[in-house]
């Protein structure tokens, strides 16, 4: 073997290792981030973000609240939002209606905390009125 | 030794290339991670009927009205024997709730009704409501103030 060839098959070595060592490290950065990406989706909960603002109130301490299906907005003017969009409380009970809730199912309500109580329970009671199971009123823990 | 085996094994493996791959695992954990809600939320449940005047429970239960004001809650009906003519702290008024039904015999034919009068904002009632559950008031309803 020329001295070239011995040099030149020494450098493709170097450069083989070279590649799969850098190949194993970005293989074990994927796995980290696809463990990341799979945390952050098991963990999050998605929900249509109303056309208005909605500052949940504080919790005193009440229990956990579980991922559900139904969610409606309540702004600190009244106003009431459903799959992101405002609509008439009417309409909510009609599209409500719609979607043939089981009685254990219920609502969860994400109200402002400045809304007048009075108009959370004329809600409740339409909602009750309507045969859609309970409602959960959302609250957040003090930070 | 190990020929037999290196002849088996194809000579070049074709490389996926790892880079655009990463790339867009990347773009979609921060799109997750933007997209996301990670509050850890808390729950009180208004149970079916417990804001509506018509449906009863069963059995007959007689509630104990209070109304609840900026100041506090103050007793309504005349089950609450209390006297009470100042507005008292929720905690104060499960007490009083809970003396008297102690003192008036079975507890589960006693039920406690909460009226926010107009004009309180819904922090003041989640506020009494998680007091009254937490000292202890089993059947609370929430009742919207007479027309």
């Amino acid at each position: 073997m020329s001295d070239f060839s011995r040099r030149a098959s020494g450098l493709a070595k170097r450069t083989a290792y070279r590649e799969q060592s850098s190949d194993e490290q970005l293989l074990a950065l994927i796995n980290v981030v696809f463990l990341l990406l799979i945390f952050v989706l098991i963990n999050a909960t998605f929900i249509p973000q109303p056309p208005f603002a909605v500052e949940l109130p504080i919790s005193q301490s009440a229990d956990e609240a579980s991922n559900q299906p139904l969610t409606i907005a309540l702004g600190a003017d009244g106003q009431l939002a459903w799959n992101g969009q405002q609509i008439s409380s009417d309409a909510l009970i009609e599209a409500l209606r719609g979607q043939s809730l089981s009685a254990e199912a219920g609502v969860q309500l994400h109200a402002h905390s400045a809304v007048p109580a009075t108009t959370v329970l004329k809600l409740a009671n339409q909602i009750e009125q309507a045969d859609l199971g309970r409602i959960d009123v959302i609250l957040r823990v003090r930070q | 030794m190990n020929s037999g085996l290196a002849q088996r094994l194809p000579t070049r493996r074709q490389k996926i290339p790892l880079t655009p791959l990463i790339d867009v695992v990347f773009i979609l954990l921060v799109f997750f991670m933007l997209a996301a809600n990670t509050a850890d939320w808390r729950v009180i449940t208004i149970a079916p009927g417990a804001t509506s005047r018509q449906i009863e429970p069963e059995p007959p239960v007689q509630w104990m009205t209070w109304k609840l004001n900026q100041q506090g809650l103050q007793p309504l009906s005349a089950s609450a024997q209390s006297g009470l003519s100042n507005p008292v702290s929720a905690s104060e008024a499960a007490r009083e709730y809970l003396n008297t039904i102690r003192a008036q015999g079975d507890a589960a034919d006693w039920g406690f009704a909460l009226i926010p009068e107009a004009g309180v904002d819904l922090q003041t009632l989640m506020d009494s409501v998680g007091h009254l559950e937490q000292s202890g008031v089993k059947r609370l309803r929430l009742l919207e103030p007479a027309q």
